[in-house]
C-alpha cells in the first residue's frame, strides 16, 4: 500500500516538475525570436546589448541589438542587428589579427621561452661560403610569437645546401616557417 | 599463552600479506575496455599484435574488448598499406576510426591512370615557364598528388647542353582530389620547401615524404 502511494507521489512530482518547467520555458519564449549565432572562432565571448551570453542559441524579444565578440588575437567584432518575429542567424565572422614581424624592442615574449621552443635560434645567424640563415620573430603579444627561418643565397645549389644546413644542424626545416630571401619563384 | 600470541601475530601477517598481494594484483590488473572499430574503407580487417598472446584479427565495424596500452597492428586486406601502425587503448577509448592507404603497388597503378589529367591540370596553371614535372607520386587513397618542377631553361636561346643541372631549383606541389566532382586542386607550392607551419591542410605524412634535405 505504501509503496504504490511512494510511486504515484514519485510520477504526480515528475509530471508537475515537467509541467511547470515545460510553463517555464514556453513563457520565457512567448514573443520572442529564436536566434543562432555561429561563431567563425570557438572561446570568443559574445554580449549582446553588453550582456554576455554562454549559449550560440537564445530568444530575444524583437528590437534592435548591439551584438559583440571579442577573443584574444582578433579584432573586435561588432555590430548592431535588428531581430523581427523571424527567426534569424546572426552570423558572427572574427578576423584574426595578422602577425609581422617584430623587432626585438618590440618583441614583448619571453625570450628564453621561444629559444625552449625554437631552439634552432640558438646557431643562428648562422653563415657558410653558398648561404646565409637567420631569423625573425613573427606574431604579437596576443597571438604569441613563432620564427621565421631566414635563407639567403644567390644559387639553387646554395639554396638546396642552406636547407641540408638546417638538417645538419640537427633540425628539420619542414617544423618552420622558412623564407628565402632575394629569390623569386620562377614556375608561373 | 606465547603459542597463542605467536599465532595471533603470524595469522595477522599472513592476513595483512594476502590482504597486500590481493590489493597488489587488482591494482595491477589489466584494465579492459571495449573498443569498436570503424574504417572508411570496407571491409577492413586489421590484425592486432598482442603482447605474449597470439594475434587478433578484427574486421571493421567489430567491437572486442582490450587491455589499456599500444599495440601495433597492419591491414590485411591484399589492396591496403601493409605498413604497420600503432593503435593506442586508453581508459577513455571507446571507438577506433581507421583510415587506411592503398599499398604502393594500387597507388601506383593509380598514378599512371591518373598521370594525364595531373599534367595537364599542371600545365593549365603553370604555362609561362618551361620545367620538367619528377617524381610524381600519390597517397593514402590517391586523393592526395605530390610532384617536383624543375625549370631546366629559363632562356629560350641558352644551349640546354651548357646548363648545369645542379643549378636548377626543384619546386614541390601538392595537388588535392576533390571527390565530389573529381578535379585536382593545388594545395602546395610551387615552393622550394612545402613545412608543416605553412601547410597545415597537407597531411603531414606527404609532407615528409616530400622534404628535399632527405
Amino acid at each position: 500500500m505504501n509503496r504504490r502511494i511512494i510511486i504515484v507521489a514519485a510520477i504526480v512530482l515528475i509530471l508537475s516538475f515537467i509541467g511547470i518547467y515545460s510553463l517555464s520555458v514556453l513563457m520565457y519564449r512567448s514573443g520572442k525570436t529564436h536566434v543562432t549565432m555561429p561563431t567563425s572562432s570557438q572561446g570568443a565571448v559574445i554580449t549582446i546589448n553588453s550582456r554576455v551570453v554562454n549559449s550560440s542559441e537564445i530568444y530575444l524579444k524583437p528590437g534592435k541589438y548591439m551584438v559583440s565578440a571579442i577573443k584574444n588575437g582578433y579584432y573586435e567584432f561588432r555590430k548592431i542587428y535588428e531581430i523581427k518575429d523571424k527567426n534569424i542567424n546572426l552570423s558572427i565572422k572574427l578576423s584574426s589579427i595578422p602577425d609581422k614581424t617584430v623587432s626585438e624592442s618590440e618583441f614583448s615574449g619571453d625570450f628564453n621561452a621561444l629559444k625552449a621552443e625554437y631552439p634552432i635560434i640558438s646557431n643562428l645567424p648562422y653563415e657558410d661560403p653558398l648561404y646565409l640563415l637567420d631569423y625573425n620573430i613573427k606574431g604579437s603579444y596576443l597571438n604569441g610569437y613563432l620564427i621565421e627561418i631566414i635563407i639567403i643565397s644567390d644559387s639553387a645549389v646554395g639554396r638546396r645546401a642552406a636547407l641540408q644546413g638546417i638538417k645538419d644542424l640537427g633540425y628539420n626545416p619542414i617544423d618552420y616557417w622558412i623564407t628565402f630571401l632575394n629569390f623569386e619563384v620562377e614556375v608561373k | 599463552m606465547n603459542i597463542k600470541k605467536i599465532s595471533i601475530i603470524v595469522a595477522a601477517i599472513v592476513v595483512l600479506l594476502v590482504g597486500f598481494g590481493l590489493l597488489m594484483a587488482i591494482l595491477n590488473a589489466p584494465i579492459e575496455v571495449n573498443v569498436k572499430f570503424t574504417s572508411s574503407y570496407p571491409d577492413t580487417k586489421i590484425t592486432l599484435k598482442v603482447p605474449k598472446s597470439k594475434d587478433v584479427e578484427i574486421k571493421g565495424g567489430q567491437t572486442i574488448k582490450l587491455s589499456v596500452g599500444d599495440y601495433w597492428a597492419s591491414y590485411s586486406n591484399t589492396d591496403l598499406s601493409k605498413n604497420p601502425f600503432l593503435i593506442s587503448i586508453k581508459k577513455t577509448t571507446n571507438d577506433i576510426r581507421l583510415d587506411p592507404g592503398y599499398s604502393a603497388e594500387i597507388l601506383d597503378k593509380k598514378m599512371s591512370d591518373e598521370k594525364d589529367s595531373i599534367e595537364n591540370k599542371i600545365i593549365s596553371i603553370f604555362s609561362s615557364s618551361t620545367y620538367s614535372i619528377e617524381t610524381e607520386k600519390l597517397y593514402h587513397i590517391g586523393e592526395w598528388f605530390s610532384g617536383s618542377l624543375t625549370v631546366t631553361q629559363t632562356d629560350p636561346n641558352a644551349d640546354p647542353l651548357l646548363g648545369n643541372p645542379d643549378d636548377y631549383d626543384r619546386y614541390y606541389i601538392v595537388f588535392h582530389k576533390d571527390s565530389q566532382n573529381n578535379t585536382w586542386t593545388l594545395v602546395g607550392g610551387p615552393k622550394l620547401i612545402l613545412t608543416k607551419p605553412e601547410n597545415p591542410t597537407i597531411p603531414i605524412y606527404v609532407l615528409d615524404d616530400i622534404n628535399p634535405s632527405s
